[in-house]
């Protein structure tokens, strides 16, 4: 045996201390005890594969006490991982998105509605039919502009002007009106800013705190005390 | 399903079985694991990189070669998170959390228990480089084959012999250094 042996019939010896690979039947003891008894006579023979006959021996003890050590093991994942490696949801970002451009429209068509100052005068009737036909061509305008988002976020910016309409100037406002000295609605700039700011809050509008928060809408006339109920809540 | 072979189980998973993802998981969570943890040093990393193997083995199920072991087949995709994890580490500055402290042995010089010839071995594979320390771990501790350990690293089987030589070699001559005698 010359050096080079030294160090392969090391390693295969080494490669057998591995648990799996560990074999004690009476084969694989006779030769091992052949490969160590040539190692022996070569470590007496050479200083220098002395010195790492010793080492090596101190590394398979210290190999096999490693080996019978409990391994690291993993928390419990199995569920984790299951879960994460199931097939995501479809993704649910747009509603919003629709939502509140909805909402954003029907807040910009609200804009067009703002009434004179109410120490002004009231409109003469030339003035009330243009504010009534730029009401519709708002409202169109309006719907188009929410139908690029979503129906639904159409559905509602609609009903919403409708309700302002309705509450506001009277449903008769929204085509060419007829003359009449009748009063202009709340200031819609009040409405505008509330529809805007339940939009950039997030309101979700088929939620039960967004339905509270609309709500006003509905009512007979434009509601000036705060609603209560938070659309952060949604 | 206790009993079923590795190429029955890939088969179970593609047929939709809810139950085989489970076995593939609980069947090679520790070899993952422990290439992770070898690898990565770290157990929270390791966790996230063994789970980010199986979610990347299971939604790839149908592009693996049924006819091929499996096992390389997960160790390749876990090194390969592995070094994905360890770039990002590179790149991102030093976290003062303690937690974020690499999971490695004292190996400070002072008294120490020569009776602990484990943890001994321990401080040895933790001053090894990171090549040699997973290939010593790959072989020593999962039980892999030359082969195996080549496929999921990527390297030659003759690079990954003389690295698991160079790393006893080293080991060997730290053992002695730290006065560790048998």
């Amino acid at each position: 045996m010359n050096c080079r042996d030294f160090d392969q019939t090391w390693n295969r010896l080494l490669d057998a201390e591995s648990g799996t690979r560990r074999d004690d039947g009476p084969e694989a003891a006779a030769s091992r005890l052949a490969r160590e008894s040539g190692l022996r006579e070569h470590a007496e023979s050479c200083p220098s594969c002395r010195i790492r006959h010793r080492q090596f021996e101190a590394l398979r003890v210290a190999m096999r006490a490693w080996s019978a050590r409990p391994r690291p093991e993993p928390a419990a994942a199995v569920d984790r991982i299951v879960l994460a490696a199931s097939p995501a949801p479809r993704p649910r970002r747009a509603w919003p998105l629709a939502w509140a451009s909805g909402l954003a429209a029907a807040a910009v068509a609200a804009s067009f509605f703002r009434p004179p100052p109410r120490d002004e005068p009231a409109p003469a009737p030339a003035r009330r039919a243009s504010l009534s036909v730029a009401m519709s061509d708002a409202r169109e305008a309006s719907l188009r502009l929410a139908l690029t988002a979503s129906e639904p976020a159409a559905r509602l910016g609609l009903a919403m002007l409708d309700a302002s309409i309705a509450t506001d100037f009277g449903p008769d406002d929204v085509a060419p009106a007829p003359d009449d000295d009748a009063e202009v609605g709340p200031d819609a700039s009040d409405l505008a800013t509330r529809v805007g700011g339940y939009a950039a809050a997030g309101a979700r509008p088929l939620s039960d705190a967004a339905r509270r928060a609309f709500g006003f809408l509905r009512t007979p006339s434009l509601d000036k005390t705060a609603p209560t109920a938070s659309p952060r809540g949604t | 399903m206790a009993t079923m072979d590795d190429r029955l189980l890939v088969e179970a998973i593609r047929a939709g079985d809810p139950q085989a993802p489970r076995e593939l998981i609980a069947r090679f969570q520790g070899v993952v694991f422990g290439l992770c943890f070898r690898m990565l040093g770290h157990r929270h990393d390791a966790e996230d990189a063994m789970q980010e193997t199986f979610v990347r083995a299971l939604r790839g199920i149908f592009g693996f070669d049924a006819s091929r072991p499996i096992r390389p087949w997960l160790l390749e995709i876990a090194a390969n998170r592995c070094r994905t994890a360890m770039a990002l580490r590179a790149r991102r500055p030093p976290a003062a959390d303690p937690s974020r402290a690499v999971d490695r042995p004292d190996d400070r010089a002072g008294p120490h228990d020569p009776d602990d010839l484990a943890g001994e071995l321990e401080l040895a594979l933790a001053q090894l480089r990171p090549d040699y320390r997973t290939v010593f771990a790959l072989f020593h501790e999962q039980g892999l084959s030359y082969e195996e350990v080549a496929r999921a690293l990527g390297r030659p089987v003759g690079t990954i012999k003389t690295w698991l030589h160079r790393a006893r070699a080293e080991m060997a001559a730290h053992l002695a250094a730290r006065g560790v005698r048998c």
